[in-house]
């Protein structure tokens, strides 16, 4: 047999192949230990057990996020012998494992993300009242989803809903997650709100929600967020981080939207309303044009009364020059040739004289003229 | 889902707009019969227009999946 002599870097490569062949990619679960990060960009641990300890090496962006050692983690990467630095796993991705060490990592998390300010109130975006685009991230198939969708269906329409499908637990979660919120936030046009919803579960299965990846994500998306995971108590970090946090995937569409037989019956009484205030209008034309008309008619009488009473003035005054009103209480119009007798003046005796009394007339003569005591 | 859309060009929000714009008429206004009888067959008319949408209304469900396929 020909004995198969290797330089080392033939050697390195020549494992690196067998093992990709073999452990395309491992799981291992133990406790952390002496964890580093170098240069803010590097990340060194052992996991260990009571027996043996193995080496792993990382970038920092596939941290769920801060860590210390004593966790209990579950590692995924992939077994390599470095030229140099001898055996590691490349590990892809690190969870933390039951429900202390998920609590523990989770608190390490929240106080890191609250001293940058990622939970202020004062971040807090109001959601729109009525969005016409909704960006909703969840499992397409989870009942989470159909709640959603058929409480939305329920209470209005109109509404265009942008569905991403992702993992919601899981070591591939968070990235899904990342992705998903980035993409609805790159899109021309962006929906009005984000809705994450997911169903409840286990500290595990949720662990994705206290992911820092997902909780940056989510307090950086320039579209406002609403988060409904399925569960009442123990705010997850990325729902501390959204604007608003729902109970329920039923709950959140519930908050986006007003209620369709509510608005249908306030439009039915809006209407009747206006009906009401119309026929108000009506009444009260019709009162001021009936107040006009008696004010008219009012004064139309009064035009007449005065007339009346002037003209019965005028009558009676006309009544008194009438020269037979005269005649008849005894006086008389004498003429002479046609030509009116006002005195004596000019009558001789002999002058025929015309006396027009009440009833006729007569012809007399002068025979005698005589003046009055003079 | 199916794209049953109401026939209004309008989205709710546009239509509601409108609807209050007419409202504050009847509000402010010493109501004149024959502007209020406009008005208010303006405002009938948008009524109508959002009971078609709240019937008729229904949402889209847009699955954007090629990039995040499981």
């Amino acid at each position: 047999m020909l004995e198969l002599v290797l330089t080392p870097t033939d050697f390195v490569a020549f494992l690196n192949q067998t093992l990709e062949y073999a452990y395309p990619q491992v799981t291992i679960e133990g406790e952390l230990s002496n964890f580093k990060v170098s240069k803010n960009r590097w990340v060194y641990f052992d996991l260990k057990d009571k027996l043996s300890s193995v080496s792993f090496f990382g970038a920092v962006t596939s941290l769920p996020g801060p860590l210390e050692d004593g966790l209990k983690v579950r590692v995924v990467g992939a077994p390599r012998l470095h030229q140099r630095f001898g055996f590691s796993i490349n590990f892809r991705s690190i969870t933390p494992v039951g429900e202390g060490a998920l609590k523990k990592v989770a608190d390490l998390l929240r106080q890191k993300l609250q001293v940058e300010g990622l939970f202020a109130p004062e971040r807090k975006r109001p959601l729109p009242e009525l969005p016409s685009l909704i960006g909703l991230v969840t499992a397409a198939s989870s009942a989470a989803c159909a709640d959603f969708v058929k409480i939305l269906n329920e209470r209005w329409g109109g509404i265009e809903v942008l569905l991403i499908d992702t993992l919601v637990q899981g070591d591939r979660a968070p990235t899904q997650l990342v992705l998903a919120i980035e993409h609805l936030n790159s899109l021309p046009r962006m929906p009005e709100v984000l809705v994450i919803t997911r169903g409840g579960g286990s500290a595990d299965d949720l662990a994705a929600f206290d992911d820092e990846r997902v909780v940056r994500a989510v307090s950086a998306s320039r579209v406002p967020t609403l988060i409904a995971i399925g569960h009442e108590t123990d705010e997850s970090l990325a729902e501390l981080a959204a604007d608003k946090r729902a109970s329920t995937p039923s709950n959140a569409a519930a908050s986006l939207t007003p209620d369709r037989q509510a608005e249908l019956a306030s439009l039915k009484s809006l209407s009747s309303s206006l009906s009401r205030t119309l026929v108000d209008a009506h009444k009260a034309t019709l009162e001021r044009t009936n107040d006009l008309a008696q004010r008219l008619s009012g004064a139309i009488k009064n035009l007449l009364s005065s007339e009346f009473e002037r003209l019965t003035a005028a009558t009676r005054l006309a009544k008194t020059y009438d020269p037979h009103a005269a005649l008849r209480r005894g006086y008389a119009i004498v003429s002479k040739n046609g030509r009116h007798v006002g005195s004596i003046a000019g009558l001789k005796i002999g002058d025929k004289l015309a006396i027009k009394l009440s009833g006729g007339t007569i012809s007399s003569e002068v025979q005698q003229v005589k003046t009055d005591g003079r | 889902m199916a794209a049953n859309q109401p026939k209004s060009k309008k989205n709710y929000r546009q239509l509601s707009a409108e609807l209050s714009e007419v409202l504050d008429w009847f509000d402010s206004e010493e109501v004149d019969l024959d502007e209020a009888i406009v008005k208010y067959q303006e405002a009938m008319k948008l009524i109508e227009q959002m009971e078609i949408y709240l019937k008729t209304a229904e949402n889209k469900i847009h699955k954007i999946s090629a990039s995040f396929s499981k």
